[in-house]
C-alpha cells in the first residue's frame, strides 16, 4: 500500500520510525493476514538475518538448520557458523536430487517490506562448487546435521538439470514454477552418483557478523 | 498529609492505612501505591495494596475495568529509542482501564454487531470493510486456535462456488488448529485484533454515559498503567528479559494470539500490557514530544498524522514490547490497521476527571 511505503520511508518526527530496529510488513501472499492485511513485526538486526528459504526437490525431504527444523519458511538465523541438511526420500539419481536458495532478497520479496536495511546482506544458494555434499550412508547419529561435522568423505554433490517428466503434461507443474523461481535466484541443480533412494545432504556455512567480524 | 511527599515507604503504610479508614480510598490507594512502588518487596505493603486496588476495581458492560491510582511517575526511558526521552515526570488522576485488551465477543455485543465468526454490523448495509478485517479476527480471534494457516481461507460463511455447485472453504484450505478440537467455537478471551483507530474509540464513545466516560486511554496513561506501579523498570514486571511465562512475544512464526489472561498480570491487575498485541491510544504521535509534553494529564500533541500504538504484539522482538516503546500507525483510512498484531483496550473516567 502506497502510504505504507511512504511511512516505512519516512524520517518524519510524525511517524515512527526507528535507528535501532527493523519494522518489517510481512504480506497477506506470505503469511495467514487476511485479505489486504499485513503481519507486522518489529526485529533487532543485530540477532541476524531474516533466512527465508526455498526449495525443490523431487522426493520428500526434511530440512534442519543447525540440528533442528526450522519453526518456519522465514526463521532469523544468528551471525556465525552454521549447517543446513536435508535428508531426501524417493530419489532416483539419473534425475536432480536439490535445488536451493536462502537468505535475504529484498529485491526478489515484494510481499516483505522493511523500514530499514539490514547489517549484513547473505544468501546460500546451492552451487557447483564442491562444498554441498551428500551420502547414501545413513549417519550414525544427529551429528552430521551440526556445524563441525566431518563430512569429508560424503562425495560434493554434482551440476545436474535433469529433471522427471511431469505426471501430466496438460496440467499446470508446481515444480516448473519452484525451479523457475529458484533459478531466478541463482541456484542451481544439484544431483548424485551411485544408487539408493534416500539421500543426506549437508552444507555448512557462515554468515558473517555485521562489521565483518565473525561471530 | 501529601503522600506525593512522603519518603518513606513504611511511613507510607502508615498513611495510607489512616486515609483508608477515614474513608479516602483514593488517596488511600496513591499512597499505598507510592509505598509500593518505593519497596515492591514489601509483603505487608503489597498485600494492603493489592486488597484496596481489587476492592476499586469495577465490572461494567461486562468488561473488567482495573484502578490505577493517581500520582506522578516518571515517563519515558533514557535507554530507550530517542522518542522515549528526556524521562519526564507526569501527574494524572485515578483512572480505570480495561482488565485486557477488548475481546472480538466483547466488541460485537456491545457495537451492536452479529456476534462472531459473523461480526458484520446489525441494521447496516454490508460492510465490505468489515468482511475483511473479519477474516483476520476469524484465524487469531477464536479462543481455542493455536495458529493461522491461511490468508483467504476462513470468512464466514465458509461458502465458495465452483459453477453452481456449494463448496465448503474449509474443504479446500484446511482448518486452523485448535487446542480442543471438541471445544465450542468462543472468541472471547483472545484480543480483537485487525481493529482501526476510529472502530476503537467509537466504542468508547457508544459506551460513554453521565456517571463514566470511556475512551482510549492517553499516551501517558497507558504507560503509567503498564508499569503496574514499579519505578523506572523496563517491563511490566521489572528488569528482567521477556520469557514464554511472563509474555505473548516472538512468536512470529507461530501466527497465533494467546489468550489475554493466560499470562500473569501486572501490579495492577492488567493483563497483556507487555505483547499480545499492539494497543492504540488516543494521541497523535510526535517523536519530539515528551520534550514538552506537559506534567499534568498531558494528552498528547494537537495534530499529527499517526496516532500512538503501545505494548509490542506477540510477533516482536523482546526490546519492543517494554513499557516505554512507542510506535505509530496512520488513521483515517481502510487497511492500515490490518493487521492480527493491532488491538486496544479501553480507559474508564469519572465524569468529574474527565479530560
Amino acid at each position: 500500500m502506497q502510504d505504507r511505503e511512504l511511512k516505512l520511508n519516512s524520517l518524519s518526527r510524525y511517524a515512527k520510525s526507528s535507528p535501532l530496529f527493523i519494522l518489517e510488513e510481512h504480506g497477506h501472499c506470505e503469511v495467514p493476514a487476511g485479505c489486504g492485511g499485513v503481519v507486522l513485526r518489529w526485529r533487532d538486526p543485530r540477532a541476524g538475518v531474516p533466512f527465508t528459504l526455498w526449495s525443490h526437490t523431487p522426493g520428500q525431504a526434511r530440512l534442519w538448520l543447525d540440528g533442528a527444523e526450522p519453526p518456519s519458511s522465514r526463521p532469523v538465523v544468528g551471525f556465525g557458523e552454521h549447517a543446513l541438511a536435508l535428508a531426501v526420500e524417493g530419489v532416483d539419481p539419473a534425475f536432480m536430487v536439490l535445488m536451493f536458495a536462502a537468505g535475504d532478497r529484498p529485491d526478489q520479496d515484494r510481499h516483505v517490506k522493511r523500514s530499514a536495511p539490514e547489517l549484513v546482506r547473505h544468501t546460500l544458494t546451492t552451487a557447483d562448487d564442491g562444498t554441498w555434499r551428500y551420502t547414501f550412508d545413513e549417519p550414525r547419529d544427529d551429528s552430521w546435521k551440526l556445524p563441525g561435522f566431518d563430512d569429508s568423505g560424503w562425495p560434493p554433490m554434482v551440476r545436474n538439470e535433469e529433471r522427471p517428466p511431469p505426471e501430466d503434461p496438460e496440467k499446470w507443474d508446481p515444480a516448473a514454477y519452484r525451479i523457475t523461481k529458484l533459478t531466478g535466484f541463482g541456484a542451481v541443480g544439484l544431483g548424485v552418483e551411485g544408487r539408493g533412494d534416500r539421500v543426506w545432504i549437508r552444507k555448512e556455512f557462515t554468515i558473517p557478523a555485521p562489521g565483518g567480524q565473525e561471530a | 498529609m501529601d503522600p506525593e511527599t512522603v519518603g518513606d515507604p513504611r511511613e507510607l503504610l502508615a498513611l495510607a492505612r489512616e486515609l483508608e479508614a477515614a474513608g479516602d480510598r483514593h488517596r488511600a490507594a496513591t499512597a499505598y501505591d507510592r509505598a509500593h512502588g518505593l519497596d515492591p518487596a514489601d509483603p505487608e505493603i503489597a498485600e494492603a495494596r493489592a486488597a484496596l486496588l481489587d476492592s476499586l476495581a469495577v465490572v461494567e458492560h461486562g468488561i473488567t475495568f482495573r484502578y490505577v491510582p493517581g500520582g506522578t511517575f516518571l515517563m519515558g526511558s533514557e535507554t530507550g529509542e530517542p522518542d522515549e526521552r528526556p524521562v519526564h515526570p507526569v501527574r494524572l488522576p485515578h483512572y480505570w482501564l480495561s482488565e485486557a485488551p477488548i475481546s472480538w465477543a466483547a466488541y460485537c455485543a456491545l457495537m451492536d454487531c452479529e456476534p462472531p465468526p459473523d461480526g458484520s454490523p446489525r441494521g447496516g448495509d454490508d460492510d465490505f470493510g468489515f468482511f475483511l478485517e473479519n477474516k483476520i479476527r476469524l484465524q487469531y480471534c477464536e479462543d481455542a486456535t493455536t495458529r493461522a494457516v491461511d490468508w483467504h481461507a476462513h470468512a464466514a460463511p465458509h461458502k465458495w462456488y465452483s459453477g453452481d455447485r456449494e463448496i465448503d472453504s474449509r474443504d479446500i484450505f484446511g482448518t486452523p488448529p485448535r487446542e480442543d478440537p471438541e471445544r465450542p467455537w468462543r472468541y472471547d478471551t483472545k484480543p480483537m485484533v485487525s481493529v482501526s483507530w476510529e472502530q476503537a474509540a467509537e466504542m468508547g464513545r457508544r459506551l460513554t454515559t453521565g456517571r463514566a466516560v470511556y475512551r482510549l486511554p492517553t499516551e501517558a496513561e497507558w504507560e503509567r498503567a503498564a508499569r503496574g506501579g514499579l519505578i523506572g523498570r523496563r517491563y511490566p514486571w521489572g528488569d528482567e528479559p521477556p520469557t514464554p511465562e511472563r509474555c505473548d512475544f516472538d512468536r512470529f512464526d507461530e501466527f497465533s494470539v494467546l489468550p489475554s489472561r493466560r499470562l500473569p498480570p501486572n501490579g495492577y491487575g492488567l493483563y497483556a500490557m507487555s505483547g499480545s498485541v499492539w494497543e492504540w491510544t488516543a494521541d497523535w504521535y510526535d517523536a519530539r514530544y515528551y520534550a514538552h509534553s506537559p506534567e499534568a494529564d498531558p494528552t498528547g500533541p494537537a495534530e499529527g498524522q499517526e496516532k500512538v500504538l503501545r505494548g509490542g504484539s506477540w510477533a516482536d522482538c523482546a526490546d519492543v514490547v517494554t513499557v516505554s516503546f512507542r510506535m505509530s500507525c496512520a488513521v483515517g483510512d481502510h487497511g492500515n490497521y490490518m493487521s492480527p498484531t493491532i488491538g486496544f483496550r479501553l480507559c474508564r473516567r469519572e465524569p468529574r476527571t474527565r479530560r
